[in-house]
């Protein structure tokens, strides 16, 4: 089949091809023209609401290309392995957060604010991707992303200063997710089945005691002969779970990547960098740095040991090759 | 060179793209209308999806420019598969004939066809 023009003019948008301004200069060159040739063909065969919508797919690549994102470099690819465990953290992470929402707070707890206009997408995403339903992901994902940013100024409205600085991490965390979901290279989508595999068991390994902590009490002692009542801050309880749970994949990933070994080197300096940090300070309330640290250097260590086995397995099976 | 990891089954996307290079070289706006056409109209890929996937296949060596003209003051750029591609293509056909070939087998071995049902007026069987 080749392409065929209705011959109508009634679609053609004013400048099908503007858009391609937004390429880098030297793929513009190489490129450019097609791109616009194809929007044109686009536009005579199909009318100006198709072209509306390739021409924000094409602005979606260019972006993709001038952050190195795009599917045809190793950034692209390794955020397009990613997204399963994105998705999985955030829809963890959203599902606690709702689940605490509407439960009175205990004594220890504060004044906490919440904000479920950014956590309640996230579970769309999750389902949605475990579905297979990738294009509904990604709207999922851009309901996220505005939730995140509509609830910043609601933050403030309800909590004040307070409520604003309590939520501002958690929202921009959410929202970095978000745009994660919305850069992912569109050619390379996670609907194979060990994607969506990795994603449901990383979401119940994450979510389910990030749930149960989450909404469960306990007395802690406030003072000498003083216990109050408290629940667990989920974004706490999540940092103590989340490099646990996603260590084994994490060290699986590093050992199959092609620059894998050198990253796992530097994963490991860092990693006692950090806990040579903690190891200096007495005391941190709720800290999770040692324990990111402890996991991140075991799972460099895991990640190398790995791909050692990898390659001897390798020269193993196949004798000739390095 | 072909780096492609021919272990791990294609993508959809993919798979449909060099399909609908494997009986003849394409520009961009027919291959969008090839594979809306292979997949039955399910899959509809936009441009930004088409480019980003031409770029890393050709990065990969799977698909090459055939040529390049210019129709109507529009640049066609013309693709096809590499030697390369039409390996990786046929390997993944074959992955997806022996599943399905599997299945069959199994949708016999466990769904009672008119075989196995009890044959009434002494008839059949």
């Amino acid at each position: 089949m080749t392409g065929t023009r209705s011959g109508s003019t009634e679609g053609r948008s004013p400048r099908p091809g503007g858009v391609v301004r937004l390429y880098p200069a030297a793929y513009r060159r190489q490129h450019g023209a097609e791109i616009a040739a194809t929007l044109a063909d686009i536009a005579d065969a199909e009318g100006r609401w198709a072209v509306r919508r390739e021409t924000a797919a094409v602005t979606g690549h260019a972006l993709r290309m001038r952050t190195g994102l795009d599917s045809a470099r190793p950034a692209g690819r390794a955020l397009a392995g990613l997204i399963p465990y994105v998705v999985a953290v955030a829809a963890s992470l959203s599902a606690a957060l709702l689940a605490v929402w509407p439960l009175e707070p205990q004594a220890w707890d504060g004044e906490r604010t919440y904000t479920p206009l950014a956590y309640a997408p996230w579970l769309a995403v999750l389902g949605c991707l475990i579905a297979g339903r990738w294009t509904g992901a990604r709207i999922s994902a851009a309901g996220a992303l505005a939730g995140a940013a509509g609830s910043v100024p609601l933050a403030f409205w309800s909590g004040g200063q307070e409520g604003l600085s309590q939520n501002l991490p958690t929202l921009l965390g959410l929202a970095v997710a978000a745009t994660a979901v919305l850069a992912a290279p569109p050619d390379l989508p996670p609907t194979a089945p060990r994607a969506r595999r990795n994603a449901t068991l990383t979401a119940l390994a994450l979510g389910v005691p990030l749930l149960v902590a989450s909404t469960t009490v306990f007395q802690a002692v406030a003072g000498p002969g003083i216990v109050e009542s408290a629940r667990p801050e989920p974004v706490r309880v999540l940092l103590q779970f989340a490099p646990l749970v996603l260590a084994f994949p994490a060290a699986l990933g590093l050992a199959r990547s092609r620059h894998g070994g050198a990253v796992a080197a530097v994963v490991i300096v860092a990693a006692c960098a950090l806990m040579y940090e903690y190891g200096l300070l007495a005391s941190v309330p709720y800290g999770a740095g040692m324990l990111i640290g402890k996991v991140a250097f075991l799972t460099g260590l895991a990640a190398l040991l790995i791909r050692l086995a990898l390659r001897l397995r390798g020269t193993r099976e196949h004798p000739g090759t390095s | 060179m072909v780096t492609v990891m021919t272990e791990r089954p294609l993508q959809e996307p993919t798979l449909l793209l060099i399909t609908a290079l494997a009986d003849a070289p394409r520009h961009g706006y027919a291959l969008i209308q090839e594979v809306a056409a292979i997949s039955g109209g399910r899959v509809r890929l936009r441009a930004g999806t088409l480019y980003g996937a031409l770029d890393r296949l050709l990065g990969q060596g799977i698909v090459r420019v055939e040529r390049e003209e210019v129709v109507d003051s529009r640049l066609r750029r013309t693709y096809a598969l590499t030697d390369a591609g039409y390996e990786v293509l046929a390997a993944e056909a074959d992955r997806l004939r022996t599943t399905a070939r599997e299945a069959e087998r199994r949708i016999g071995l466990g769904r009672p066809g008119p075989a196995l049902r009890p044959a009434r007026d002494g008839a059949g069987a």
